[in-house]
């Protein structure tokens, strides 16, 4: 599952704590993608290092079995 | 596979590089240059073009970077003005990446207007010809380099780049901590970029989360700060894959140390072992002898040939 969207803010270091939180929840893999970088939402320093500004093209792709849930729930924050 | 330790690949605008920053990079001065112009490099060849020059056309690979030394220049300078300017114009118009022209001599009148007629960027550099040209090559031979971001941990252990994977919250960094205690160095924390330049993979962090590694429980550390700049390094090769994986009772894992697996990044085949993590097992102290085992295999020496041997001269 995949979904496009746009980053609400900037990436600050709560932001990642809440989305790695939040991806650490659900079962299915799931990763973040900006731009040329990507990281496993689960993990902290990754998704740190995606270090994308607000407005920023940002792409979700979940696999597994809770996939439409995880995005769901991530979107809220991005 | 690696796949599912997050294989995000870096996407395929490799190639492209922003004209300026090529001419920093190698020293040249811009003489015909679109502002935001890009450079798109198929090949790390470069081309001198005297035989173009000279009238013959076949086999020129427009994909190249062209490079005038002293002799093009010269031999152009003797062509028949308006001869010359049609043979320029001919070749800045086949969509050549950029052109050079190097002992900074001046580039002739015709050169600049087919570059600024095509807007192919024109540069001097004050090189001699044979430095700048390799120069170039090596340049682009590192922005085509391939390269994939990994869901992982890369520690120097002893000398050999390992690189631990596993599911999130494994343990991964923690091991490197310990590592890094017991003496050996943190390369990148969770993700790490790996380009393949020949048939050697080199990894790295992205600058950003360079030397930080997140603990849980104590939060984010500076490794550098905390132990020293002994402590880190800035790239490493990728000598090893070892994965940590959940212990599960009545699997067989590997007891003799003859399972040869392997791991393949970037069509490189590296060693791999799978190591069962619990509780109560010190992981850094089988890492390190881990590290150690596959060394001695490349020097050509293992114990459980060696204890066969011993089973076969041992007296009935």
């Amino acid at each position: 599952m995949k979904t496009k969207l746009k980053a609400r803010a900037d990436l600050s270091l709560a932001l990642a704590k809440k989305v790695t939180e939040t991806a650490s929840n659900c079962a299915s893999d799931i990763r973040v993608l900006t731009g040329n970088k990507g990281a496993n939402a689960k993990s902290l320093m990754g998704v740190i290092a995606l270090s994308f500004k607000k407005g920023a093209d940002l792409l979700l792709v979940a696999e597994g079995k809770d996939a439409a849930h995880a995005i769901e729930e991530l979107k809220k924050l991005l | 596979m690696l796949g599912k330790y997050n294989k995000a690949k870096e996407e395929t605008n490799a190639g492209v590089v922003p004209a300026v920053d090529f001419a920093a990079a190698l020293g040249l001065t811009p003489v015909v240059l679109r502002e935001g112009a890009e450079l798109s490099f198929k090949t790390s060849a470069v081309c001198r073009p005297g035989l173009y020059l000279a009238g013959y056309e076949e086999f020129f690979a427009a994909t190249r970077v062209v490079l005038f030394g002293s002799a093009e220049v010269s031999f152009a300078m003797s062509l028949d003005k308006a001869l010359l300017a049609e043979r320029i114009d001919k070749m800045f118009s086949l969509g050549i990446p950029c052109a050079v022209v190097a002992r900074g001599i001046k580039p002739p009148a015709e050169f600049v207007t087919a570059a600024e007629r095509y807007e192919v960027p024109l540069f001097t550099s004050s090189d001699i010809t044979g430095k700048i040209g390799a120069d170039i090559s090596t340049y682009i031979t590192s922005v085509l380099a391939e390269e994939v971001t990994l869901h992982g941990v890369l520690v120097d252990v002893a000398g050999m780049g390992i690189l631990l994977v596993g599911e999130s919250g494994i343990g991964k960094s923690e091991v490197a901590l310990e590592l890094v205690h017991r003496g050996h160095r943190l390369v990148a924390d969770d993700s790490v970029i790996i380009r393949r330049s020949g048939g050697i993979l080199i990894g790295r962090s992205p600058e950003l989360i360079r030397h930080m590694l997140e603990i849980r429980g104590v939060g984010i550390i500076n490794v550098e700060r905390m132990f020293g700049s002994v402590a880190v390094r800035v790239n490493k090769s990728v000598d090893a894959v070892f994965e940590l994986v959940d212990w599960e009772e009545g699997k067989n894992y590997d007891r003799i140390g003859s399972e040869d697996l392997t791991e393949e990044i970037l069509g490189v085949s590296l060693p791999k072992l799978e190591i069962p993590v619990k509780a109560g097992r010190n992981l850094f102290v089988v890492i390190e002898a881990a590290a150690a085992a596959i060394r001695q295999k490349e020097l050509g020496y293992s114990a459980h040939e060696e204890l066969e041997q011993r089973l076969k001269n041992a007296k009935k």
